[in-house]
């Protein structure tokens, strides 16, 4: 396993409420998760917690199967790297290509290897145009894409993307979206991804959807996304294709073989998006 | 009245060779427009918002803001504009600065001038309107999640009502039902008080159910200005900007290909398209 949680609960210490109330989960090595849920439901916060930025408050969190702890933190952390939901969160340099280098001293990279690894992530995210530009002004979908940059390029086991994508264009989203996909598949990442985005949860191996803190759906896209009743209940919302299924399946207006013959060709088209 | 724009022209920096801004031109009426304004990363729409409420000025080419010819370096009002034009930023962090929730929101009624208890009152009926819990309006904004915040930002333009209200990527970190609410809120607002509404998108399907305009960025030139429907339905001009269709014209020209359903115009919300799937069928 490469996460385990085992009953774990957080709070923030101006706040008493449990922003993550008893959660347990176990995540495969090599797969991808994608976590949804409503604003303010603690989607973040468990990203923090995985990375060792937050330590939970009560239960217990395995990384490769060694306990989070103050001892284990810093060897941990080499196997994981986050892309935070607000990128100015991640900037430290001066310049795209500090702060791409940035995570990558950390690591204690030499510096030849050091700069082939800068131009091939910023290449990689098409941000080679603008290595000597300040983080500070560029465009919104530009961060996204140095923060993302910055990430990959510590080639670590475990990816987490907090929203990562969420201001890029469509072909931006597509280019990224396959480049996940590539990191599982050839290069056998662990992958979380946390968005609001549906659409990007149906290319996850498992979806979890977390509600107030606790886990309210667990599953594949497939039997996940058609939940309405929990995913209206968590601030989520069928998406267009399978909304339109639930429609058709409802009425009485079309021959059953009609029906079918729709519904089976939207489902389709919707896992192929 | 209104906004208006003739050949501006803009560049952050005076030695770079490429324009941000690259002779501009448009008009934007005073009342009910509701208008998207999408485009690939960095083709120029934050700079282009942020030219509309005068926090940056055009190198060359006119600025009509309301009446106000909006120049830069000449001593010109800029606090009127502000309240014709409110602007909500694409990042949430760079509009909070105060302590509490509650005076965040309230910072923008005082500014302009209202008492300590009227902006208290605007404030927490914004806060309601975008569906921030009360528990939330005594917390320091920067405890917040990130859709918090950008419920806060919105809030606080709310606040201060102004004639004009764009806003840049408002959906942005909402959850799916806070992005429709929102939408909805700005939808009523305008059936209301006529305002012009502006967003700034990268969803088509938003873009598609709620605005009427759309306007095209690329590379700083505004290549496309007309209504959602001429966009849709100009295969050549979304492929040559890589824009996508809303995932229900997607769908419906996927099942019209396999002779599934036909219909005249293209259906560009899933409502449109449920009606078509069902309508189809009772004249057969
Ligand atoms: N530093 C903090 N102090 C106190 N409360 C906090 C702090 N950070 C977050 N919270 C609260 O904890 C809850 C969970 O926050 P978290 O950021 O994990 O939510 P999220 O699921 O990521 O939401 P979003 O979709 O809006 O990003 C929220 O109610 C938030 O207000
Ligand atoms: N403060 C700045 N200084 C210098 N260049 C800037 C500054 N802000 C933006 N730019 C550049 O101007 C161009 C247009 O940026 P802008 O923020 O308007 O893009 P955008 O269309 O809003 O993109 P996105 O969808 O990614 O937010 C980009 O190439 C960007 O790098
Ligand atoms: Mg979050
Ligand atoms: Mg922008």
């Amino acid at each position: 396993m490469f996460i385990e949680f085992k009953d774990v609960s957080f709070k923030y210490p101006n706040n008493d409420k449990n922003v993550i109330d008893h959660l347990s989960f176990t995540l495969e090595k090599g797969s991808m998760l994608a976590i949804l849920g409503h604003n303010g439901s603690g989607k973040s916060t468990i990203a923090k917690l995985i990375m060792g930025l937050l330590k939970a408050t009560s239960g217990s969190i395995y990384i490769c199967d060694t306990l989070l702890d103050e001892k284990s933190i810093d060897d941990l952390r080499q196997k994981m790297s986050i892309i935070f939901q607000n990128p100015d969160n991640q900037f430290v340099g001066v310049t795209v290509k500090d702060d791409i280098a940035f995570g990558l001293e950390n690591h204690q990279i030499p510096r030849q290897e050091m700069l082939e690894k800068i131009s091939k992530y910023a290449t990689l995210v098409d941000m080679m145009a603008f290595l000597d530009a300040n983080p500070e002004n560029l465009s919104g979908g530009q961060k996204q894409r140095v923060a993302i940059a910055g990430a990959l390029a510590m080639e670590t086991e475990l990816i987490i993307f907090d929203e990562a994508t969420s201001m890029l264009d469509p072909k931006g989203t597509k280019e990224i979206n396959a480049m996940i996909k590539k990191l599982k598949n050839e290069h056998n990442k662990t992958i979380i991804t946390i968005t609001h985005n549906l659409e990007e949860a149906l290319f996850a191996d498992r979806v979890m959807v977390i509600n107030d803190g606790k886990i309210v759906l667990d599953g594949s896209p497939q039997e996940v996304l058609k939940e309405q009743t929990i995913l209206e209940a968590s601030g989520l919302k069928l998406i267009d294709g399978i909304a339109i299924i639930k429609e058709i399946e409802k009425t009485s207006l079309l021959s059953k073989e009609n029906k079918e013959k729709i519904c089976e060709a939207l489902w389709e088209l919707t896992f192929k998006m | 009245m209104g906004i208006n724009f003739q050949n501006v022209d803009f560049k952050y920096a005076k030695k770079a060779s490429h324009k941000q801004l690259d002779n501009v031109s448009l008009n934007i009426d005073e009342k009910d427009e509701f208008i998207a304004i999408v485009g690939h990363t960095g083709s120029g729409k934050s700079t282009l918002v942020q030219h509309m409420n005068a926090l940056l000025f055009a190198n060359s080419g006119n600025i009509t803001i309301f009446d106000t010819k909006v120049v830069r370096n000449k001593k010109i009002k800029l606090k009127p504009i502000r309240k014709h034009v409110g602007l909500v930023f694409q990042f949430p962090e760079y509009q909070v600065f105060e302590t509490t929730v509650l005076d965040d929101i309230m910072f923008g009624p005082k500014n302009f001038g209202k008492t300590t208890d009227l902006a208290k009152e605007l404030a927490i009926k914004a806060s309601q309107l975008v569906g921030l819990d009360e528990e939330l309006l005594t917390r320091s904004p920067f405890t917040l999640s990130g859709g918090q915040m950008r419920k806060v930002a919105i809030a606080g333009a709310l606040a201060i009502d102004p004639d004009i209200l764009i806003l840049d990527e408002p959906t942005v970190g909402l959850d799916p039902k806070g992005k429709i609410e929102l939408m909805e809120l700005l939808l009523a607002m305008q059936n209301k008080t006529h305002k012009s509404i502006i967003i700034i998108s990268h969803d088509m399907n938003i873009v598609a159910k709620y605005t009427k305009r759309i306007m095209v960025m690329h590379s700083g030139k505004l290549v496309f200005d007309g209504s959602k429907e001429a966009l849709f339905n100009n295969e050549a001009l979304l492929k040559e900007y890589n824009l996508d269709l809303p995932t229900a014209a997607y769908l419906a020209k996927e099942l019209k290909a396999m002779h599934l359903i036909d219909y005249d115009s293209l259906p560009l919300t899933k409502e449109e398209l449920t009606h078509i799937i069902l309508g189809d069928s009772c004249n057969e």
